[in-house]
């Protein structure tokens, strides 16, 4: 098992990192019912444990009894029938689905599946009716429309079903939305915290630490837990016992959008715009996200530009990557960003140096 | 309302025979004329302090909660009118810090962003120094606030800056409303604050507008 499973905090006592949301959490279900959730911040912060440790606190044991059912659903819209192919994840009092999956016909999703989950109330072993919790990720991905309809089935439902919504932007959610949640901000954790986890698990895996070594992994992790972790547990597989200066290894990805920046900036050419193209295809098909790409790209060119490009560069990041997002086709818009990196470069070299 | 289409709100001006149709929405001018010259029209203002007290003191009273006076302005102040808002918070801040709640608990569920978080930024813009600005804005990405709130809270420094001229400020102000249509399509929170950031910057620095080696 991975160290980022096999360490992953299960109940909310044990929780490293959000001590005080976790003793918050604790507070708010106590009576045995709380509001619709929703938890929101950047990726590696520790949303989804703190749910499922959530979800143990109010359900005891049996939330962490999970079948994994994968289902057609036939949904009658209208002149046609739909089927939507939809991955679930359920306990007998919980249900987890991601209804972004299955693309522009998330609606249906939130209009029938869940309004159909919601409406069947569970009856708890006391003859007690209980309430189902049913937590939704990613639903900063869902379309507008989705979360006009997923604040009905909220509004209606309230008395025997809880959301938890899970997303990384509250800024894609609708007002209407957060404003029937109780939002809670989950920050990624800090550097120190990063390297109080490793040592816990170094500790308890009985692995010796150079001085100096988590604070080096936790500096590269970029403030994700999951990411330092991980690179933790390939440092131990490349070496053990861990030497002072052992290199951590980078993200083989990332290293390649450092070979495409200097690359970009030795020749600016229709040629190497050409090779280049091949190597942006070659991360795309690698399932590496577009804008992920675009990011990585400017945060390396930022390293090396100069002063007054650095705002045009980042403007022009910021264009396209809105224009990717209006778009059908990253390639074409990672492109033209090269495309329109090159030109602003080769200008600056021509006013500068003649 | 707004997100019917025009199909839709032709439908509806047809049902009209057999029933009284009723609208809701957050703007008149997303209604077809056709469709707004057949209702009667009432407008709905954001409710005022008062309005709101009057509303979340019974609730007090029935959940037996107190709140103080001062407790219950910050309520409607953070809540700007809108008594969907004022009761999640109340109801949060209830379950979370127990039946006498302070103003300060207030704040806390209500995930409002600090208001220092904001003038880091603004005066990182000012220190005219790009990797400060750049660091400002990852350190806010990272805390996970949500940007769309940053930029309404920077929206309000700038307007409220002394030592800025008028033209300065209608270049940074334009720069906001661009990354807010942005943010709206769904860009990516980090790209869009930075540019914000790096307009903000130029503005107060006193750097050339238009971009240079733009062909």
């Amino acid at each position: 098992m991975l160290w980022v499973d096999k360490y992953r905090p299960k109940t909310l006592d044990q929780v490293i990192v959000h001590q005080e949301i976790a003793e918050n959490l604790k507070k708010l279900v106590t009576e045995q019912d709380c509001p619709h959730l929703l938890f929101y911040g950047p990726s590696g912060s520790g949303k989804k444990t703190l749910i499922m440790a959530l979800l143990r606190q109010i359900f005891g044991t049996s939330a962490e009894k999970v079948k994994v059912e994968n289902r057609t659903w036939k949904i009658d819209a209208g002149s046609r029938t739909i089927d939507l192919e939809l991955t679930t994840l359920s306990s007998t009092n919980h249900v987890e689905l991601s209804p972004s999956d299955v693309g522009f016909q998330d609606r249906y999703i939130v209009q029938e599946i869940i309004k159909e989950m919601a409406k069947n109330r569970p009856i708890d072993t006391k003859g007690k009716k209980g309430y189902k919790v049913l937590v939704l990720n990613e639903v900063d991905k869902l379309s507008r429309e989705a979360q006009h309809s997923l604040r009905r089935t909220m509004e209606k439902y309230s008395a025997s079903c809880r959301l938890i919504l899970c997303c990384n932007s509250s800024s894609k959610v609708t007002e209407a939305i957060r404003s029937r949640c109780l939002n809670v901000r989950i920050n990624a954790p800090k550097e120190e915290q990063i390297v109080k986890v490793l040592e816990f698990i170094g500790k308890k895996e009985g692995l010796q630490l150079p001085l100096g070594f988590a604070s080096r992994i936790a500096d590269k992790s970029n403030r994700s837990l999951r990411r330092a972790i991980l690179s933790f547990e390939t440092c131990r597989v490349q070496q053990y016992p861990f030497s002072s200066n052992q290199a951590i290894p980078p993200m083989d990805w990332e290293e390649y959008v450092s070979e495409i920046c200097s690359d970009i900036m030795r020749e600016q050419s229709p040629k190497r715009l050409f090779q280049v193209r091949g190597k942006l295809y070659e991360l795309l098909i690698n399932c590496i996200p577009p804008e992920i790409i675009l990011k990585k790209l400017l945060s390396e060119l930022l390293k090396k530009l100069d002063e007054e490009l650095k705002h045009e560069v980042c403007h022009w990041a910021a264009y396209y990557e809105h224009r990717m997002r209006m778009g059908q086709k990253a390639i074409f818009h990672l492109e033209a960003f090269v495309a329109k990196f090159m030109s602003i470069y080769k200008a600056f070299l021509i006013a500068t140096f003649g | 309302m707004q997100v019917m289409t025009m199909a839709s709100m032709l439908f509806g001006l047809r049902s009209k025979d057999f029933a009284a149709v009723t609208v809701g929405s957050c703007q008149c001018q997303g209604i077809i004329a056709t469709l707004a010259s057949r209702c009667a029209k009432f407008r709905f203002k954001p409710l005022p302090e008062e309005i709101t007290s009057n509303h979340i003191l019974p609730v007090c009273n029935e959940d037996s909660l107190t709140l103080d006076a001062e407790a219950l302005s910050t309520l409607s102040s953070i809540s700007q009118g809108d008594l969907h808002w004022a009761i999640t918070f109340l109801h949060g801040a209830a379950r979370l810090f127990g039946s006498s709640i302070s103003s300060k608990d207030h704040v806390s569920v209500s995930g409002a962003i600090p208001q220092e978080v904001t003038e880091a930024l603004y005066a990182a813009c000012k220190s005219g120094d790009f990797d400060l600005a750049n660091k400002e804005v990852n350190s806010i990405i990272a805390e996970g606030y949500p940007v769309s709130h940053i930029l309404a809270q920077l929206f309000e420094v700038v307007v409220e800056a002394d030592d800025v001229s008028d033209e300065r400020k209608a270049c940074m102000c334009k720069s906001l409303a661009t990354a807010d249509k942005c943010l709206i399509d769904g860009a990516d929170e980090y790209l869009q604050l930075l540019d914000v950031a790096s307009n903000t910057m130029r503005a107060l620095c006193n750097m050339p507008q238009e971009r240079s080696y733009d062909s």
